[in-house]
């Protein structure tokens, strides 16, 4: 798969070249449909996804200037058409509270007063598994294509907070709260087990 | 002097949430193990986020079926060519 398309693959898209698009598509059609399915698309939806991503650029090649590599920007488009079609369903939680609950678990000198609970052992089981990947499906769209992005394409940080259109702060504060929430799901899910 | 250098389990926490538990400064590395070490509370924490960490890198990884990128790439060719 080649990473990423010359200039003269632009101007042949451009001309409407033969073949262009089929390159296009080709070499993109993988890493659309990926992020997709990490973002919890089911295989119709992911590939509406990707094949709007594909008309959107196609239809604005103009306006990529070739500053950042093709498959940022195509990401980054396929980013925003996912928030638009979730938005109706899907509200950002207060991100306050997840901190403020976090905090309110120590005391003024910075010590435990609500220890965590949850599993103990060292060894990750498949049961654990199994429940940290329910809890991963309560994450928000652009915390979970931010860990896809960075655990599973291993996408720099800058490049990531361009697809999301967030600043690094931003970014860093955002898989953090995913990580508390991550963990207090992982806690009261193992506590309302069998485990006590 | 020690446990004034001490960071607390707030700190603790903090650090291992942004992943900044093992490229601290010496010093502070070393404080930091010590406190995991001493803290049973840390510790499992500590051990929670390691298991979340690896399991969320397991599931971004989607799967993906050769024969489905197939035979979406062709048909996302058919809607784009010009009619
Ligand atoms: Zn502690």
């Amino acid at each position: 798969m080649p990473t990423d398309i010359s200039k003269d693959d632009i101007r042949a898209l451009k001309e409407g070249r033969d073949g262009a698009m089929a390159e296009l598509v080709n070499s993109y059609t993988q890493t659309l449909l990926a992020v997709s399915f990490a973002m919890g698309f089911s295989q119709a939806d992911a590939e509406e996804l990707a094949q709007e991503t594909f008309a959107a650029f196609l239809s604005a090649l103009d306006r990529f200037e070739g500053r950042s590599q093709i498959k940022t920007y195509l990401v980054g488009i396929l980013y925003n058409k996912a928030a638009d079609f979730r938005r109706k369903s899907y509200r950002e939680e207060s991100l306050d509270k997840i901190q403020d609950d976090f905090e309110k678990r120590f005391n003024e000198s910075g010590l435990w007063s609500r220890p965590p609970l949850g599993p103990e052992e060292s060894v990750l089981t498949g049961e654990i598994k199994e429940l940290i990947a329910q809890c991963a499906e309560g994450l928000t769209l652009s915390q979970k294509t931010a860990f896809f992005l960075r655990e599973s394409e291993g996408e720099s940080s800058e490049d990531i907070c361009n697809i999301l259109g967030v600043s690094y702060t931003n970014l860093r504060v955002l898989l953090y709260r995913a990580r508390i929430k991550l963990r207090e799901c992982l806690e009261k899910k193992w506590e309302s087990g069998k485990h006590d | 002097m020690i446990k004034r250098l001490m960071p607390s389990c707030r700190e603790v926490s903090e650090k291992v949430l942004v992943g900044e538990l093992f490229n601290a400064p010496l010093l502070q590395r070393g404080l930091l193990r010590l406190h995991l070490m001493l803290c049973e509370h840390c510790r499992r924490f500590s051990r929670q986020l390691e298991m979340i960490s690896k399991t969320v890198e397991e599931i971004a990884r989607p799967q993906l079926d050769p024969r489905v990128v197939k035979a979406a790439k062709r048909r996302i060719l058919e809607h784009l060519k010009p009619k």
